[in-house]
């Protein structure tokens, strides 16, 4: 084993050590993006781009040769539910109507968020069974800062920006389990926090919910609103409750009303009226 | 062409590999599973250039990328700077010393360096108490699993390269 630890050897597994506690270290201080991270970031960005740009010409050749039926299908199915929409939203303008007077009625301020939305796209996503985040082709410099909310071009929410460099940032999606965001069943009013999980399935939880509260199938989970998500985004439909290891509340089991398997672009909310 | 230009030649494409391979990780398979894990590319890529290139030079270029991708925000990153290079030096050390070079020992290189670096990540959130998944053991024998069978890609990828710094083409 002598020839094994030449100089050169021992110079590599020095240099390599110091790097990981470098590495680590700077991990466990820094708040966001270093400046390491920020310009291989800025390298990597238009490799990214392109690759992802090729992925998606690829895809879309491939729907068009082998899923065309499907796809057609599918456009049958979604002028159906763009009808039965449309009939929703007539309803819908009615209630609008209704809560008008009643917010008139008892002189509440209403609440009218107002979005500033910056647009990106997904670039590549992280390669760790650990974690679910994805980088996006947009950073700084296009106003994306950390703290930010994502959401899909029909408000679900996404996740957050949690690394911003010049021309790119990081997206941590709900799922991962890192995340957690006050929410509230649209419903029937109760509270709990939304956190991702690990499941095979890709479902988030609802934690912390009162043990008498009364979950239903497909009941819509919305943000209650914070300072990163303005309120009443979608977040997911609930597909399972149960009581929670304690005994003493209630969770449910969410399906994410945003489809992060086909996800090519993302909003960010740059800015909103609480 | 002189044998200093086609050091810089093989090197430029083993980068070139490297980045390829990132591309993959990240762009391409990134968002996609198998049986419920991601592949884990760069350790096999960094053995098989280990096996082909000696323990010094590809433990170095190990460092390098393993730097490269934990600058590039990939999880676990200050892990595989230290055991990448560690794992690819003892892949390199132990296929010129020992046996031929051929596939079977890029296999047994992969197999060590994925082993160290994915294990050393699974041990590392474990002691941390990090949220794991409850089959995180599964899955973490499935992604070496997995990986494991791109290492023939890699092997003739490197082939290829090594073949553009050997002036007789051997």
């Amino acid at each position: 084993m002598k020839k094994f630890f030449s100089g050169r050897v021992k110079m590599i597994l020095a240099a390599a050590m110091s790097l990981a506690i470098l590495f680590a270290v700077v991990g466990v201080i820094s708040d966001g993006a270093t400046l390491g991270q920020q310009v291989t970031g800025l390298v990597l960005s238009p490799f990214r781009a392109a690759a992802a740009a090729v992925v998606r010409q690829v895809e879309q050749f491939y729907d068009y040769l082998f899923r065309y039926d499907a796809l057609e299908a599918e456009n049958e199915l979604l002028k159906q539910r763009v009808a039965e929409l449309e009939e929703d939203a007539r309803d819908v303008a009615q209630y609008e109507r209704e809560n008008e007077y009643l917010t008139a009625l008892l002189g509440l301020q209403e609440d009218h968020p107002d979005f500033t939305f910056r647009s990106a796209y997904v670039t590549s996503w992280e390669s760790s069974n650990w974690k679910t985040a994805c980088t996006i082709s947009r950073g700084t410099e296009a106003g994306i800062e950390e703290g930010m909310c994502a959401v899909t071009a029909y408000g679900q929410v996404v996740g957050m920006v949690t690394e911003a460099g010049p021309t790119w940032a990081t997206v941590t999606t709900i799922l991962d389990p890192s995340m957690e965001i006050s929410a509230s069943i649209a419903a029937s009013g109760y509270t709990g926090v939304v956190q991702g999980s690990y499941d095979k399935d890709g479902t988030l939880r609802m934690n912390y919910l009162s043990t008498g509260a009364v979950l239903k199938n497909n009941d819509q989970v919305v943000t209650t609103g914070s300072t990163f998500y303005p309120k009443n985004l979608l977040l997911g439909y609930i597909s399972d409750a149960g009581h929670d290891e304690t005994g003493v509340g209630k969770f449910a089991k969410l399906t994410p009303a945003a489809d992060l398997g086909d996800l090519e672009q993302v909003f960010l909310i740059a800015d909103y009226q609480s | 062409m002189t044998q200093r230009q086609r050091n810089f030649l093989r090197w430029s494409l083993y980068s070139a590999g490297f980045l390829l391979v990132l591309l993959l990780s990240t762009s391409v398979l990134g968002n996609r599973t198998f049986c419920g894990t991601k592949l884990s590319l760069l350790p096999v890529y960094a053995a098989c250039v280990a096996c082909r290139e000696g323990h010094e030079q590809g433990g170095l270029f190990a460092l390098i990328t393993a730097a490269f991708w934990a600058l590039s925000g990939a999880s676990g990153g200050a892990v595989f700077v230290f055991l990448l290079p560690l794992g690819s030096m003892v892949a390199g050390y132990i296929t010129s010393a020992y046996v031929t070079r051929s596939l079977m020992p890029a296999v047994g290189g992969s197999l060590l360096n994925l082993v160290l670096c994915e294990g050393a990540v699974y041990v590392q959130r474990l002691f941390l108490g990090s949220p794991m998944p409850v089959d995180a053991s599964r899955l973490l024998l499935l992604q070496i699993g997995f990986s494991l069978l791109t290492t023939p890609l890699f092997w003739w990828l490197t082939g290829k390269i090594a073949k553009a710094g050997d002036p007789h083409g051997t």
